[in-house]
């Protein structure tokens, strides 16, 4: 770009007497990025609309409504297990993505999260796969007395 | 000391003079020296948190995997020991919980729009939450503690439990530690010799989804101590297997057995033991959870003040004495164990003078300085509440996985 010495001047210029105004063009939470007077380096983060804040709220309430009711019906001791797990997993996900910003944020958190979640995937089915691999008790000689 | 990124806050010498690297007067009082500027100094910190908290995950990941393998292999000890949580509280418990989540993050947006009043009543109101919450869980805790349900020997599963002495004399030796199997061999009585029976089946607890009740007495305890032992065992089984049939069949088969689980055994060490292990596991997990909590509060206070104006600050550091007063003399009101009281009414009044003292001497004049946070800086509010919703995070799956356990095992 050949306006590179504008552009610093802007910012050199502009920084120290205004660094505010650049936030309060985004205070109607649209979620969109940076608008025209925005400078980068400058902190500019994302406000979640109230309307979204409440939404997610009336769900979340709604899904621990329906995974207490659930339980008052026997689909069998896994389904009703899948089922209540799922319904946690999404009030896990509506959690993080809107209430811990991670939709409108890097997705090299996310990348973060979904790491660590699949090691803890791996850690604990590989030690349910490996329960199944020894004898359920010490072996009678090892309590015996000396 | 150079800046090394070519970026935005490159301060230009015709204007700033030599650089002498943190007398720069574009930089806002908030930003470090080792950042170049506020947007890096930002992401810096929510890139630390994410990564503490991901380690944090990894922590409950440990838990989430002992309650996985012990749940797989013990499907029959979970359905019946949930039976003893109260799954209103808990379900109260999430929405108290998910309740202080959105007045969390409403706060963070608060801060973002510099709206300082609210923001100091959103963080209260977190505040209220997370007490709301520790009140249910010392209800719960309290409910247990009288039922003979602690950790560890104050559980009436507990092989160490002041009830159990009869019990104690026919351990199974998988119900037993090293160390008591070490403190047995010790004692003048020899342990009875134990010897794998042929028949394939676990001893102790039992379910079976087709049950009627009727196939209850054929099962018999894999691993018997020895001939006499096993006879009284045997018997032992049968006994309680007779009082226990009508129990299941009849128009009175009380929630945990209507669920398809049929517990044959119960006055069986190893059975017992292994309830008692499904209580550990529910301590460890609700009460580091409610260590979570604790230090959430903390640092939603900590949050509160630094967001405070000086008029605000005057009523604010007696809180936190007056809310664990007031905790105490409630853990009193439900447990009515008085040393709570004899803690907790001084807490109290000393929050209360502290409070009137706090008024007395405020100043009423001189500038009044306004809080730390603004749509410039708010990282510190945005941290803490993903701090905060990681603890909601957390028991959104503790509540389904301990106090919602359905179904018939097996189907």
């Amino acid at each position: 770009m050949p306006s590179t010495p504008s552009i610093y001047r802007e910012q050199i210029e502009g920084s120290p007497a205004a660094p505010a105004p650049a936030h309060a063009g985004h205070g109607h939470d649209d979620g969109h990025g940076h608008g025209p007077g925005h400078v980068p380096g400058d902190l500019h983060a994302h406000v979640v609309a109230p309307y979204i804040l409440l939404a997610v709220f009336g769900a979340l309430i709604v899904l621990t409504g329906l995974t207490v009711g659930v339980t008052y019906f026997d689909f069998g001791y896994n389904i009703n297990l899948i089922v209540a797990l799922t319904i946690a997993v999404v009030k896990a996900v509506l959690v993080v993505l809107f209430f811990m910003h991670l939709k409108w944020d890097s997705p090299f958190y996310s990348f973060i999260v979904t790491l660590c979640l699949v090691f803890i995937g791996v850690f604990i089915v590989f030690t349910i796969l490996d329960t199944g691999q020894y004898a359920p008790v010490l072996t009678p000689t090892a309590v015996q007395p000396g | 000391m150079t800046h090394a990124s070519v970026d935005s806050q490159v301060p230009d010498p015709v204007l700033h003079g030599p650089d002498t690297g943190h007398e720069d007067h574009a930089h806002s009082p908030h930003l470090a020296h080792h950042f170049d500027t506020m947007e890096q100094q930002y992401d810096s910190g929510k890139l630390g948190m994410w990564v503490f908290l991901a380690t944090e995950l990894l922590m409950f990941g440990g838990l989430f995997c002992a309650y996985a393998v012990y749940r797989a292999n013990h499907p029959e000890v979970f359905l019946y020991a949930h039976s003893y949580l109260n799954t209103m509280w808990g379900a109260i418990n999430t929405t108290v919980l998910l309740a202080s989540s959105l007045t969390m993050a409403w706060a963070v947006r608060c801060s973002q729009l510099n709206q300082q009043k609210a923001l100091i009543a959103l963080l209260l109101a977190t505040l209220v939450g997370g007490a709301g919450f520790m009140c249910i869980k010392a209800i719960e805790y309290n409910h247990k503690f009288q039922e003979d349900l602690g950790p560890g020997r104050f559980n009436q599963y507990n092989v160490d439990y002041k009830g159990n002495e009869e019990y104690k004399g026919m351990t199974n030796p998988e119900g037993m530690t090293a160390l008591q199997a070490q403190e047995k061999a010790m004692t003048p009585h020899p342990l009875p010799v134990v010897a794998p029976a042929s028949q394939p089946s676990r001893p102790g607890l039992y379910f079976d989804p087709n049950s009627t009740g009727a196939d209850k007495a054929l099962i018999t305890p894999r691993y018997s101590a020895d001939a006499s032992l096993s006879e009284a065992q045997a018997s032992r089984t049968a006994d309680v297997g007779g009082e226990k049939k009508p129990v299941a069949e009849g128009a009175a088969a009380d929630e945990e057995h209507e669920r398809g689980v049929q517990f044959v055994d119960m006055n069986n060490n190893l059975s017992r033991q292994r309830i008692n292990t499904f209580f550990g596991i529910y301590y460890c997990m609700t009460g580091l959870h409610g260590v979570h909590v604790i230090v959430g509060m903390s640092l939603i206070f900590w949050i509160m003040w630094r967001a405070a104006t000086s008029a605000q600050r005057v009523w604010m550091p007696p809180l936190p004495v007056l809310a664990i007063g007031a905790y105490l003399i409630f853990i009193y009101g439900i447990s009515h164990v008085a040393g709570f009281l004899y803690v907790g009414i001084p807490l109290l009044i000393l929050g209360v003078l502290w409070l009137v003292l706090r008024f007395v001497t405020a100043k009423r004049s001189g500038p009044v300085t306004e809080g730390e946070f603004s749509d410039a800086y708010f990282a510190p509010v945005d941290l803490v509440g993903l701090y905060w919703h990681l603890v909601d995070l957390i028991w959104i799956f503790l509540f389904p996985l301990l106090y919602l356990i359905h179904g018939k095992v097996g189907s």
